[in-house]
């Protein structure tokens, strides 16, 4: 471990996390997965073959060919440019909303697990209480009164996706404040941000990394299921869950309509889970070498 | 007892835990961890705490830092009163005292480098500037014996002792007068004890520090310690100089204590073996009268009814402190127990 990196006694926090990320090949090849499909759905109006709302009677409801690789649908668009579209606005709303909740999330838990006492109490009938609201009816009550833009939904999902993290985060605090090494921390006379930040927030940070990824997909699902009713990103802008929810009816007769949405989310979701995966892996400087 | 103003001063230092129950968390009693302790400790000593897991010698060392809030008592270092202190002041105030742990496996942050972890005392405190803190570590990590090299390893990577020397180097990072040692050898393997006990030793001398030095193991604290406090559930039972305690121990406890220490051979004959005849009673619930009577060889019905003060018992000079109704009368005689000087665990490495 020496090695190269021996120059300087304290270059850096965690010095290899690169490196054992880099060990990780499932991980490094959804980082290229995922990099891939961002790239293509960001340059969409270059790489996509069609314009989105190009509607073209004379094919539709098409299979996949050459002229039109994921097939059309039934106004005769082509999907694979309905599919990269879609994507810009489900990664960033997935992306977006999961950091927002896990960031919040964290905040709460680590809050609540660290000061104890009133504060705890607090914050975990707080998030009790948002955990006890069903989602969809509020979300569909936020939405109607805001736009449905991609800021304002992301905002929306992230706030009603932190309570999972908050619960894990305050309970891994409360057992991690308890270990020596914060008592030592406190003895020699750190303060609490620095104790909560360097000493206890990185010995959860698996959890967070966990909570992180799965929120991902479920805000992609979530941002779906808002579309389908109307209350997502509105028509004829595509997003990976309207595509899927538009499709749903003929499934059995036309599969290339939800197949190639649903891969696209499959894919994204997949990867972003083993990059937190390796990232988990990477962060934990125990991961020995292999 | 005269003399200049101590560096360390306890007065009837008292922790309770509370022990609460049911639904609401109500109070339904208290541990009491430490009882009513009054010592001191002067500038450059070795001051040892010695007795069982429970007897409340760990609670003592942490609330004299102020890691555990005392529940009473005063606890004075340098001439500052530390229990009224909290926020900046007490943070300020830790740069003079410091705190070595038990458990070096547990007592480092897994995901901090050695380096990091050496250096953040310095960060904490602002000691020099940022350019010049990895010299400051190098340095410390050679003061206390490892190669700076293991700057960058983590410390899963290293041995047990290793990780004590880094758990020393950041205690000692920013200068401190005064370490609290919380069993600083129990943990490790025996080979590895001597060589750290030598380095406290060596600090101490270079470095002019003072310790409270906390223990079970008298072997060690005979070798280290100038004076010896011998803690049974939460009070001093007895306290004098470390050649006084061992050579005459007063109290039927530190006896037993002493006994028990391994001599590498069978006790002489005609010494009268005073071990303890059951577990220490549960500190929530402590006995009536003097609280070793129960295990006591030579308890009296005095004993089962009535709490022994503290008594100097010394022939002159230094105060030789024991808290029992028996000590010193013919009933618990001390004569004929030879100290326990040679041949205790490591003795032999660390004479070397």
């Amino acid at each position: 471990m020496a090695g190269p990196e021996a120059a300087s006694p304290t270059a850096g926090v965690r010095p290899g996390v690169w490196r054992r990320l880099r060990r990780h090949r499932l991980a490094v090849a959804s980082i290229g997965v995922f990099a891939v499909l961002s790239v293509a759905c960001v340059a969409a109006p270059v790489v996509a073959p069609y314009q989105f709302d190009a509607i073209d009677l004379d094919s539709i409801r098409e299979p996949p060919s050459v002229v039109h690789w994921m097939g059309t649908d039934d106004l005769g668009r082509d999907v694979l440019t309905r599919v990269l579209y879609g994507g810009r606005i489900s990664i960033l709303i997935g992306i977006l909303s999961a950091v927002l909740g896990t960031g919040l999330g964290t905040l709460v838990g680590a809050t609540a697990g660290f000061y104890g006492g009133r504060i705890e109490g607090l914050l975990m009938r707080l998030t009790d209480i948002a955990y006890a609201i069903p989602t969809l009816p509020l979300v569909i009550v936020l939405a109607s009164y805001t736009q449905a833009a991609v800021v304002s939904m992301a905002l929306i999902i992230g706030f009603l996706s932190w309570m999972a993290t908050a619960r894990v985060v305050r309970a891994e605090v409360l057992k991690i404040k308890e270990t020596t090494y914060v008592e030592a921390a406190r003895a020699l006379g750190a303060r609490n941000g620095r104790i909560i930040l360097r000493h206890i927030l990185p010995n959860v940070v698996g959890s967070i990394v966990v909570g992180g990824t799965l929120a991902v997909g479920n805000a992609i699902i979530l941002e779906s299921s808002l579309s389908f009713l109307g209350l997502g990103v509105q028509p004829p802008t595509p997003t990976w869950g309207n595509l899927l929810m538009d499709a749903q009816a003929t499934m059995a007769t036309r599969p290339w309509l939800t197949v190639f949405p649903g891969l696209a989310i499959l894919l994204i979701v997949l990867a972003v889970n083993f990059v937190g995966d390796g990232l988990q892996d990477a962060l934990d400087p125990m991961t020995s070498p292999r | 007892m005269s003399g200049p103003e101590p560096l360390v001063r306890v007065r009837e230092l008292v922790k309770y835990f509370p022990v609460r129950r049911g639904v609401i968390r109500r109070r339904v009693g208290a541990v009491k961890a430490v009882d009513g302790v009054s010592f001191h400790i002067r500038e450059g000593e070795t001051f040892a705490l010695v007795g069982e897991s429970g007897s409340g010698k760990s609670t003592t060392g942490r609330a004299l830092l102020q890691l555990v809030r005392p529940t009473s008592g005063r606890v004075a270092f340098a001439g500052t009163e530390l229990t009224g202190l909290a926020g900046e002041r007490l943070r300020r105030a830790r740069r003079d005292m410091q705190m070595v742990f038990q458990d070096p496996y547990a007592s480092l942050n897994p995901r901090l480098t050695v380096g990091a972890g050496v250096r953040e005392p310095l960060d904490v405190h602002a000691i020099g500037t940022a350019s010049e803190r990895p010299a400051r570590v190098t340095e410390l990590l050679g003061l206390v014996g490892l190669d700076p090299g293991l700057a960058n390893r983590y410390p899963h990577e290293l041995s047990g002792g290793q990780r004590q020397r880094v758990g020393i180097a950041r205690a000692l990072a920013t200068g401190p007068r005064f370490l609290v040692a919380d069993e600083p050898i129990s943990a490790l393997d025996v080979s590895i004890q001597a060589q750290i006990v030598n380095l406290l030793a060596d600090l101490r001398a270079d470095l002019g520090l003072t310790y409270l030095f906390i223990a079970h193991d008298l072997a060690v604290v005979h070798h280290l310690s100038d004076r010896v406090a011998v803690m049974y559930l939460g009070r001093i039972v007895e306290l004098g100089p470390r050649d006084e305690v061992f050579a005459r121990p007063l109290h039927p406890y530190t006896r037993a204590l002493l006994d028990a220490v391994p001599r590498g051979r069978s006790p002489e004959a005609g010494t009268p073996q005073v071990a303890p005849a059951a577990e220490m009673p549960d500190a929530a619930c402590l006995p009536v009268g003097c609280r070793y009577h129960p295990r006591c060889p030579f308890a009296t019905s005095r004993c089962r009814s009535e709490d022994p003060r503290p008594r100097d018992l010394s022939n002159g000079g230094e105060a030789h402190i024991v808290a029992c109704h028996h000590a010193g009368t013919s009933l618990v005689s001390s004569a004929g127990t030879p100290p326990p000087s040679r041949g205790g665990i490591g003795s032999p490495e660390i004479e070397a």
